[in-house]
């Protein structure tokens, strides 16, 4: 027993280190962070703004200019779930 | 293993799942999949420390540095958290919207919904993590020759981990988790290297000493 309590501080140190990692991954993971995620917003983007302005547009500047809708978040879902498909298939 | 500890670690495994869960949004239905995520991670690197533990204790490569049974107790707590953590990997994916895991597809290799054969290789990894972690409180019953045997089954659970971590995860191409999986296998290749030429150094040891002592009584 004396000698479990001497690694006790050790012990703390692995699970709170393991915690903070976990804590952190799915936090990092939920935000903009991921490539994954990076990508399918970019191609939601520019199918919205290209189905609205009907113009001819590049990636990135769409990417940058488009506004925070309902429709552009719907989407973002959906192009989300595909890459998650095609990532699996 | 005291039963505090085993209640700590659910607790510090049900913090994790609060605060991710509190901090990330709560509502998200992606969730589960990012938490999922982030405890394989860390599954991983704890199964890398023990790992690194048992080999530093083998090769008493750290015996200069800290005491064996301070070594040991990481060891064997950082195989115990693993196993936590796994099971926070998995569970959490009983929760995803997009891919249907029933617990059955979790607990069987080859039946996942998602890359059946890496995900496969990985429930038989964390299988072989909990049969060599539970051998620790049967080394009594079983006899130190069928324990250290049952032990060689770490390497076995490490490499399904690494395969199934590095092939289905969806992370392996960001750096910081590229380069961990890297670094694990370096520092495992490395101590493993330095086990088999210590355990040559030891067989050829006598021999020699054998040799010499016959070369004298000539």
């Amino acid at each position: 027993m004396a000698r479990k309590n001497k690694h006790n501080g050790m012990r703390a140190w692995i699970l709170s280190l393991s915690v903070a990692g976990v804590v952190g991954g799915t936090v990092y993971f939920a935000g903009a962070g991921t490539p994954t995620t990076v990508a399918a917003d970019s191609g939601i983007t520019t199918a919205v703004t290209t189905t609205a302005s009907g113009a001819n547009t590049s990636t990135s500047s769409v990417a940058t200019a488009a506004p925070a809708t309902a429709a552009s978040t719907k989407t973002t879902t959906t192009t989300t779930t595909k890459a998650r498909k095609s990532r699996s298939s | 293993m005291t039963r505090d500890w085993i209640l700590l670690g659910l607790a510090a495994i049900a913090t994790s799942l609060l605060l991710s869960l509190g901090l990330a949004g709560g509502s998200g239905a992606q969730l589960p999949w990012y938490l999922s995520r982030a405890s394989g991670l860390v599954a991983f690197a704890l199964l890398t420390g023990s790992m690194v533990m048992g080999l530093l204790i083998t090769t008493k490569a750290a015996d200069g540095i800290a005491s064996r049974s301070r070594v040991f107790d990481a060891h064997q707590f950082m195989s115990v958290a693993a196993i936590g953590f796994i099971a926070l990997h998995g569970g959490a994916l009983l929760f995803d919207g997009f891919f249907h895991f029933t617990p059955l597809s979790l607990l069987i290799p080859f039946a996942s919904p998602y890359l059946p054969l890496w995900t496969g290789l990985g429930v038989i990894g964390a299988w072989l993590t909990v049969g060599v972690t539970a051998s620790f409180w049967m080394r009594g019953r079983i006899g130190q020759r069928r324990w250290r045997m049952l032990h060689f089954a770490t390497f076995g659970a490490y490499v399904l981990a690494f395969v199934h971590g590095f092939s289905s995860g969806t992370d392996t191409q960001q750096p910081l988790v590229f380069w961990m999986y890297v670094f694990s296998g370096a520092a495992i290749g490395a101590l493993l290297a330095y086990r088999i030429a210590v355990a040559r150094a030891k067989r050829q040891a006598p021999a020699t000493s054998m040799a010499r002592r016959a070369a004298v009584s000539r």
